[in-house]
């Protein structure tokens, strides 16, 4: 048997061989030859790759291959594209804006009560089987000193945050409500180290949880939950506090930490990257600096947050496709002296980019200044002031109320500009518009110069039916919510 | 045991839960039975059998695949995007080195070889060996995978497109660069 080239081989066995590449490889096997690029243009499989890799999702859990996925990852992604829903119901809860604590992640929306009632949402039975979507119980959890809590339904995870003296975390299963099988200590302890507690948030990443606590001066506490014990505890003890600082997990052994800067006087900010080891008690190590747009003499920044979506160790149960942790989009919110706000976005993978070249060379902290990071890879645009709710992102998207409050407005930052097909005509119920020229943020007299930046998004705006102020959002819906006092109790699920 | 007999006429005696890798072997001696007698593959060299029964310490199918397919988190990603919790990745890391150096192992067979292997496979029914990463071996060093020049090189394939239709594909293809 003589073979001499690899396109001799059947070619139902080359398309089996194609299903094994990472999508990047099989992209460019496509420019191969004819017989590549057809063979890969043919198979539903093949292309399901390509376009899942697209739209920055990985392979769910649910059962649908071949052309069924495809049809479906085309099916959302038009959705998407024009904000039209597939299906609308209206739940009851708690009124956001009185609760005690809540959560949206992995399809479920979980809302700790005035009492010790406990309520759990699955937001995709809501569409099939409404009856059995909602669901409250008391799981007779201790109620004192209790003050948040965080999940990972891939993990069936829960974490619950006491504030006594010591303070405890409490990591129990979801399902059951049993101590997690995975954490060595269930319930360890820990001292909070400050007095005042203020606002605080808590991140779960796969077997790290951080509690930060944001009010001068600003401290968070790293803990391995599986392990049980407490990673490290990083206070702000410089001579001049820092007069806002943030802090996020950008993986689960590495975070962002911005803040005004160390050097008194110079007021820009900074968004400083971290890596840690999650294995044995340690301190972090700072790996690189990058500068935000340098501020005019006594201009400074009064406050920053940074929002993103949530993290999920493994994919979730029961849908075809899930968003990549890899595809997300960080939104720093930032306020220059007094009301004078903007909203800075960046890909995760440019600044998880730093904590790669870092393992792979060993580089030690890098200063960046923003002439050179900025205006490549990120977006600034004006803000306004934020609320408190945190789940106004997942993925590449951004959800936002609009002035207007019969609008909703979008911001997708995971489009492809060369794969867009042409914006269609606006409509007094929806407008979209793909900005891929740089643009110019005026502030008055905050910057030393001008402040261009490039990112591509689009920006969509839909007509609702109802009048909202209030959005939160995850892969597959938007959750509309109003605070006027007889409407705050419910919840309107736009599935995508 | 179980005695394989090759188009050469040559006589193998193989493990059976080796040979039994191959759906179409399992599927022989299930329907034959307990059975001394010697089960003939008259597609497949000795050479080529001797290479594909060999005790693997490569990946099974479900390994490579899984890979893909189980979770957000060790999804494969071409090496400049690695998985977000590194604790995963450097678990991914380790078994894609892994792959690699077996891949690398195994590869080192002329080019005729080779392709005997990947038809002997099909004709065996042995996914593993139809999933090694051929094309992606190069990847691992260089940081991205091979340009379509260097895979046409390797594997002997003749471009047959017209410039224009290159530069078209070449313009299709180019969003996926810096992702």
């Amino acid at each position: 048997m003589n073979v001499h080239s690899l396109n001799d081989i059947p070619p139902e066995i080359l398309s089996e061989i194609f299903s094994f590449l990472d999508p990047k490889t099989l992209l460019l096997c496509s420019s191969v030859c004819h017989l590549w690029l057809n063979t890969v243009k043919s198979s539903p499989e093949l292309q399901y790759i390509l376009e899942l890799w697209a739209d920055g999702m990985v392979p769910g859990t649910s059962v649908l291959t071949g052309a069924d996925a495809l049809e479906a990852l085309y099916r959302r992604r038009r959705a998407w594209k024009r904000l039209e829903w597939t299906s609308r119901n209206v739940v009851e809860i708690e009124s956001l804006f009185l609760c005690r604590a809540y959560e949206l992640v992995a399809g479920l929306f979980i809302q700790q009560q005035q009492g010790p009632d406990f309520l759990t949402i699955s937001l995709a039975n809501l569409v099939d089987d409404s009856q059995n979507a909602r669901a409250t119980r008391c799981d007779g959890i201790e109620l004192s000193n209790f003050e948040d809590f965080a999940i990972d339904p891939t993990q069936d995870l829960i974490v619950r945050f006491y504030t006594s003296e010591p303070a405890y975390l409490d990591c129990r299963t979801m399902s059951s409500h049993e101590p997690h099988p995975r954490a060595n200590h269930p319930v360890f302890t820990f001292s909070l180290g400050r007095h005042i507690i203020g606002s605080f948030y808590i991140q779960i990443v796969d077997d790290i949880v951080a509690i930060f606590f944001s009010v001068p001066p600003c401290s968070f506490h790293l803990f391995n939950w599986r392990a049980g014990f407490m990673i490290t505890e990083v206070k702000d003890e410089q001579d001049v506090p820092f007069s806002f600082a943030e802090f996020h997990l950008l993986s689960s052994r590495s975070y962002v930490f911005a803040h005004a800067g160390n050097n008194p006087g110079f007021n820009s900010g900074q968004i400083d990257i971290f890596t840690f080891d999650g294995d044995c008690p340690n301190s972090p190590t700072n790996i690189a600096i990058l500068e935000l747009p340098p501020v005019n003499p006594k201009v400074g920044i009064s406050s920053m947050i940074i929002l993103a979506g949530p993290f999920c160790a493994n994919a979730i149960l029961g849908t075809p496709f899930t968003k990549a942790n890899q595809n997300r989009i960080y939104m720093f919110l930032i306020c220059y002296d007094i009301m004078k706000w903007c909203r800075l976005f960046v890909h995760w993978r440019w600044l998880h980019g730093y904590v790669i070249d870092h393992v792979r060379e060993k580089t030690g902290p890098t200063i960046v200044p923003w002439k050179e990071w900025g205006p490549q890879n990120t977006r600034m645009l004006p803000g306004a002031t934020h609320q408190w709710n945190r789940h106004i992102i997942h993925g590449e998207r951004v959800v936002l109320a609009c002035e207007n409050r019969k609008f909703v407005q979008v911001y997708d930052f995971g489009i492809i500009p060369q794969r867009m097909p042409p914006v269609s005509q606006p409509t007094a119920e929806f407008k979209a518009v793909l900005h891929t020229e740089p643009s110019t943020l005026v502030l008055n007299n905050v910057f030393q110069d001008i402040v261009t930046t490039s990112l591509p998004y689009m920006h969509m705006v839909r007509l609702l039916d109802e009048e909202y102020n209030l959005f939160l959002m995850d892969q597959d819906r938007i959750l509309a919510m109003n605070s006027a006092e007889d409407s705050s109790h419910r919840m309107t699920v736009y599935t995508f | 045991m179980v005695l394989l007999v090759t188009s050469d006429n040559e006589q193998f005696q193989t493990e059976k839960d080796i040979v039994e890798r191959s759906v179409l072997i399992k599927n022989m001696l299930e329907d034959v039975g307990e059975s001394d007698q010697p089960i003939p593959l008259p597609n497949v060299s000795s050479s080529v059998l001797k290479k594909v029964t060999q005790p693997s310490t490569g990946p099974t199918e479900i390994d490579v695949r899984g890979r893909y397919l189980s979770t957000a988190s060790t999804t494969v990603e071409s090496p400049s995007r690695p998985p977000i919790l590194e604790q995963s990745q450097d678990e991914t890391r380790k078994r894609t080195t892994d792959i690699s150096e077996w891949d690398q192992k195994f590869i080192t067979v002329d080019q005729e070889m080779l392709f005997e292997i990947i038809l002997a496979a099909n004709y065996l029914d042995i996914k593993s060996l139809l999933c090694r990463r051929w094309l992606q071996d190069g990847s691992q060093h260089d940081q991205g995978a091979r340009p379509p020049e260097e895979i046409r090189k390797l594997f002997n394939i003749v471009n047959d497109f017209t410039p224009e239709e290159e530069a078209q594909i070449k313009k299709e293809n180019e969003w996926a660069e810096d992702r």
